[in-house]
């Protein structure tokens, strides 16, 4: 009797123990996202500086609003041996005189700690156009 | 007397009968010692089921509880162990339960914290933007490899 309660505290331990090592406990990790507008002289007529802390497997998302457009990116980090796979989501709502136009794409990079990857949300436009570009860089968040 | 005849009693008895019939069967059963047996038989029953309802159990109830203690005595099972086993098992439980809560609750915190929200920023009104395709995603440092 006392032998199977043993083995039930056991079996609570291994459980937590379990939890603890899934990685979501690897500890927070710390995105810097940098919206941006590109002129056609490559001069920067526009940009915000954001940081944001999250766990391994969670998306931290920034709304850019801007005239007629609404831009959704969705940046998720995931850890790996030598470095982060980042996935980025972009939604891109746009409302003009031909109605609403609407675009989505998600794709991902492997990219070292504080490698900087550029996010065009609203595709590259030609050389003489103004672009919205998102710079993404992660690295450890600490404790 | 006929089956009819207490089928007839049977129906004064409980004041189914109407006059002028009621004041004749009336008559019948004070002159009739037979009838007269009879409606008071009805009117017993009829009393019985009025009046007394369902029987007190509770004496009864009692003693079958007292038998079956008697045979089979229930005692708690947290009683067989010693004291001291039960710390133990509620200070683990204490830990584990601890444990879980600070696991849930860090996730949580940095899950739902306020720098989980939702980022806003707003590009002035007098830049313009357009889409032109699809998102790309690319190293910066390929951009700046094809830059001017």
């Amino acid at each position: 009797m006392i032998a199977r309660y043993c083995l039930a505290l056991l079996s609570l331990v291994l459980f937590s123990a379990g939890l603890s090592a899934l990685p979501l406990d690897k500890g927070p990790v710390l995105i810097r996202i940098t919206p941006q507008v590109m002129e056609p002289d490559h001069t920067v007529s526009w940009k915000d500086d954001l940081d944001s802390k999250t766990l391994p497997g969670h998306a931290v998302v920034v709304s850019i609003e801007a005239n007629h457009v609404t831009i959704l990116v969705s940046v998720t980090p995931y850890v790996l041996p030598d470095g982060y796979l980042l996935v980025v989501q972009g939604d891109v709502r746009q409302s003009g005189p031909e109605g609403l136009r609407r675009s989505s794409s998600v794709q991902s990079l492997q990219v070292k700690p504080r490698q900087a990857i550029v996010f065009f949300p609203l595709g590259r436009a030609d050389p003489a156009s103004r672009e919205m570009e998102v710079l993404i860089s992660v690295e450890n968040g600490g404790d | 007397m006929k089956d009819s005849e207490r089928m007839i009693v049977s129906a004064w008895t409980d004041g189914e009968v109407e006059l002028p019939w009621s004041s004749l069967v009336s008559a019948k059963v004070e002159q009739n010692p037979e009838w007269s047996e009879t409606a008071r038989q009805h009117n017993r029953v009829k009393q019985l089921l009025v009046n007394d309802g369902e029987p007190d159990w509770t004496a009864a109830q009692s003693r079958v509880w007292d038998h079956l203690a008697a045979q089979n005595p229930v005692r708690p099972f947290v009683a067989h162990l010693p004291w001291s086993w039960i710390s133990v098992a509620a200070a683990a439980l204490l830990v584990v339960a601890a444990g879980g809560g600070y696991w849930f609750g860090r996730v949580s915190v940095v899950k739902t914290g306020p720098q989980m929200a939702e980022l806003k920023v707003h590009v002035p009104q007098q830049l313009e933007l357009k889409l032109s395709g699809d998102g790309q995603l690319i190293m910066a440092s390929t951009l700046q490899g094809a830059g001017p």
